[in-house]
């Protein structure tokens, strides 16, 4: 609650300084007398923006053609800030130096067409990028972007922009709340998705000043040039962020691939355990010579751990967790025919569907019925369960069996058990705990967050 | 139904097809011969075919696929040692291949690839007069707990009734105190539905903290009786389980109810 409070108080303090800062820079821009030295100045600015700008663009575009993964999202607002730029009053002060400017008018609606455009990208942006479950957000967004750039258009016609800052703040308001919405609803926000937020700060920002401004005061000159300069800054970010990425990518997926065969050459290496084998073998054969059907039973229990050990090597490294289970099950009750006090397992079972990497339970029971010495005990037993919360699967095997002290448990901690849990906190970013106390039993914990959690 | 067989050891698969009785089944062997199997299955129809994957002159995947081509209903089993796995087949005859077996095999597996070749739905016979057993193809069904077994029971005896986690543990752990008796209640419930996945008869719905038994394709003497085909129990019902008391008296109404007529 704490937390989506400050959430909802820090969106509340950026919208009242996106508002104050527009009609701060309304009235102290338009109250100054402009020299016209400074006229002549703002021209070489606007002209710097626009060469800027058009870098951009061509960067953009031959992204787009050299590599079809590229983003149209980018593409799309560089060449739309492009035209906001050629359109806007800065252009209308930088071409009138040149010339007379025929129909300004056509400059005011260009501007607009480009500013809503480039509103209605970036909602796109948001809605599709970040997975908006709803689609109505997009329905509204298009609805009222056209009704507000009729408005507009409208207002130009008729020479009446006293209304056009209302107008726009309440766009404003529509991508603001999708904005908000998606930054509630999502815990993680990339780079990416703030930097467009600003340029759509910027956009608004300077649309609001030039359009209404003229009507209150004069024409912030300059203004919308110094917010595209901004613009190409925030651009050169997100290829930064691009690049910063890309490299962390191949890098992961180096590591990660080192990892996989590490961890799929120690599973085969330590799992085949030949004593197991032939001493399964043996009893195979002694059954045999009295039980016919319990012998078929034991080859089948055999060959079915074996198979789940083949497995490993066929490249498989998560599988449900029932297959794990039976598993475990077959390895069990094969183990139970070798011994002669058979072994009490239960089987606390209240989670099924999730994944576990291949044979990575079965190491602690093999280590139990090893280590634990239950078998012995009258009352002893192994216990595996397994559970659910809101956000983690929970898998917990439990012995009360004659337990370790922390010493004897980091020492003879087997390599198996090591391997097993590393295995669970690699693949799956889980977290485990081993708690062992002498004459109480050990205590195996691995806890498995729920995916896209 | 017809049948071929492709494999290079042929004695252990013959030895199994002879104790499938309640098939009917014709089938043919051959080695690696594949102009032969090629003309045999152009001039007879087959339903099913069980192939090795490696054999030394023929492969079987390419086997398969000229047999699919000849015949687009066939229905595939390959029987192998390697480790195959039903993503990695080709796609063209993926939709033919209903299972794989690895060997060694066991009689369990040929007899399901053959029921579902000759779509014969299993049946599982349960005898619950007396003690307490069940039956698949004439094979007894293995539980792996006693408790698992006796809950199975009690699905039976409930007659398709829905069983909660509540009820069930007061019929089979009375004395246990509750949480003890719900791990206990887990650990049947998960050692049942092994079993059963094991036999491939999915009769339960397991649902969180509720059981539900699907009846059909179940054959049972305590539902013979119920319809009136047993007229007589002549048994005592369930007699190794507690709990059948609570059913025993209904079946002495109805048995008294007959003899009344």
């Amino acid at each position: 609650m704490k937390r989506s409070l400050k959430r909802i108080l820090s969106n509340i303090t950026c919208l009242l300084l996106l508002s104050a800062g527009s009609l701060f820079t309304i009235f102290f821009f338009g109250n100054v007398e402009l020299s016209n030295d400074f006229k002549v100045g703002t021209r070489y600015v606007t002209l710097f923006a626009v060469i800027l700008m058009a870098i951009i663009f061509l960067i953009e575009l031959s992204s787009q053609l050299l590599n079809k993964n590229s983003s149209k999202t980018t593409m799309l607002l560089s060449v739309l800030t492009l035209g906001f730029i050629l359109s806007s009053r800065d252009s209308i002060n930088m071409v009138a130096y040149f010339g007379e400017v025929k129909y300004p008018i056509v400059y005011d609606l260009l501007h607009s067409l480009f500013f809503f455009t480039a509103m209605f990208v970036i909602l796109f942006f948001y809605c599709r990028d970040y997975q908006l479950d709803s689609k109505y957000f997009l329905l509204i967004g298009l609805v009222s972007t056209i009704a507000l750039f009729t408005a507009d258009v409208f207002s130009i016609i008729f020479d009446f922009q006293f209304y056009t800052a209302l107008i726009i703040m309440s766009l404003t308001l529509v991508i603001y709340f999708t904005f908000f919405f998606i930054s509630y609803q999502k815990r993680t926000m990339d780079n990416r998705f703030v930097i467009i937020g600003f340029i759509f700060f910027i956009l608004t920002g300077s649309y609001i000043a030039s359009s209404s401004g003229v009507y209150f005061t004069n024409y912030p000159l300059g203004l919308e040039s110094w917010g595209v300069i901004v613009i190409f800054t925030l651009f050169l970010m997100i290829y930064a962020d691009q690049i910063v990425r890309m490299f962390k990518k191949t890098y992961a997926s180096q590591e990660y691939e080192r990892r996989i065969k590490e961890l799929q050459s120690t599973i085969l290496m330590e799992q085949i355990n030949p004593h197991f084998i032939f001493n399964s073998l043996v009893l195979i054969k002694s059954i045999y010579l009295t039980d016919r059907e319990k012998g078929d039973r034991a080859i089948d229990l055999l060959s079915k751990h074996i198979r789940a050990n083949v497995d490993v090597k066929g490249g498989k490294l998560l599988i449900p967790i029932e297959e794990e289970l039976k598993n475990v099950e077959c390895f069990v009750e094969l183990a139970n025919m070798q011994n002669n006090e058979p072994l009490n397992m239960v089987f606390n079972i209240d989670a099924y569907d999730f994944m576990v990497p291949i044979l990575s339970i079965e190491p602690f029971i093999e280590n139990a019925i090893k280590y634990s010495r239950i078998q012995g005990k009258e009352d002893g037993y192994i216990e595996l369960s397994t559970s659910e919360t809101d956000n983690h699967y929970v898998i917990k095997v439990s012995d009360n069996g004659v337990g370790f002290s922390k010493e004897e448990l980091a020492k003879s901690n087997s390599q198996g058990i090591k391997n097993a849990l590393s295995r669970f906190e690699f693949l799956l970013r889980a977290t485990t705990r081993v708690v062992s106390m002498p004459n109480k039993g050990t205590s195996i914990e691995i806890s498995i967050p729920k995916a896209g959690r | 139904m017809r049948i071929i067989i492709v494999d290079d050891e042929i004695k252990a698969l013959q030895l199994f097809l002879s104790q499938i009785v309640d098939i009917d089944l014709e089938y043919r062997f051959f080695k690696d011969d594949k102009a032969a199997i090629i003309d045999f299955a152009k001039k007879n129809e087959l339903s099913g075919a069980f192939l090795d994957v490696n054999m030394p002159n023929i492969n079987g995947i390419e086997l398969a696929r000229k047999l699919v081509q000849i015949d687009h209903s066939i229905k595939i089993v390959f029987v192998t040692g390697t480790n195959v796995k039903m993503e990695q087949l080709p796609e063209d005859i993926a939709n033919n291949v209903i299972d794989i077996i690895y060997k060694p095999f066991s009689t369990d597996s040929i007899e399901k690839a053959l029921r579902i070749i000759s779509k014969k739905k299993p049946v599982l016979t349960a005898k619950m007069f007396g003690s307490f057993d069940c039956f698949i193809n004439n094979h007894i069904v293995q539980f792996t707990s006693s408790k698992s077994k006796e809950l199975f029971a009690l699905l039976l005896a409930l007659n398709g009734k829905s069983l909660t986690m509540s009820q069930a543990i007061t019929y089979l752990w009375p004395d246990k105190d509750v949480d003890k008796a719900k791990i206990l209640y887990r650990d049947a419930v998960w050692r049942l539905r092994s079993v059963l996945e094991d036999i491939s008869f999915n009769c339960v719905d397991f649902q969180r903290a509720l059981l539900v038994l699907d009846k059909s394709n179940i054959k049972c003497d305590y539902y013979d009786f119920l319809e009136g085909k047993k007229k007589i129990a002549d048994e005592s019902f369930l007699s190794s389980y507690d709990w059948s008391l609570d059913f025993e008296n209904e079946i002495y109404m109805i048995s008294q109810n007959r003899n009344d007529k």
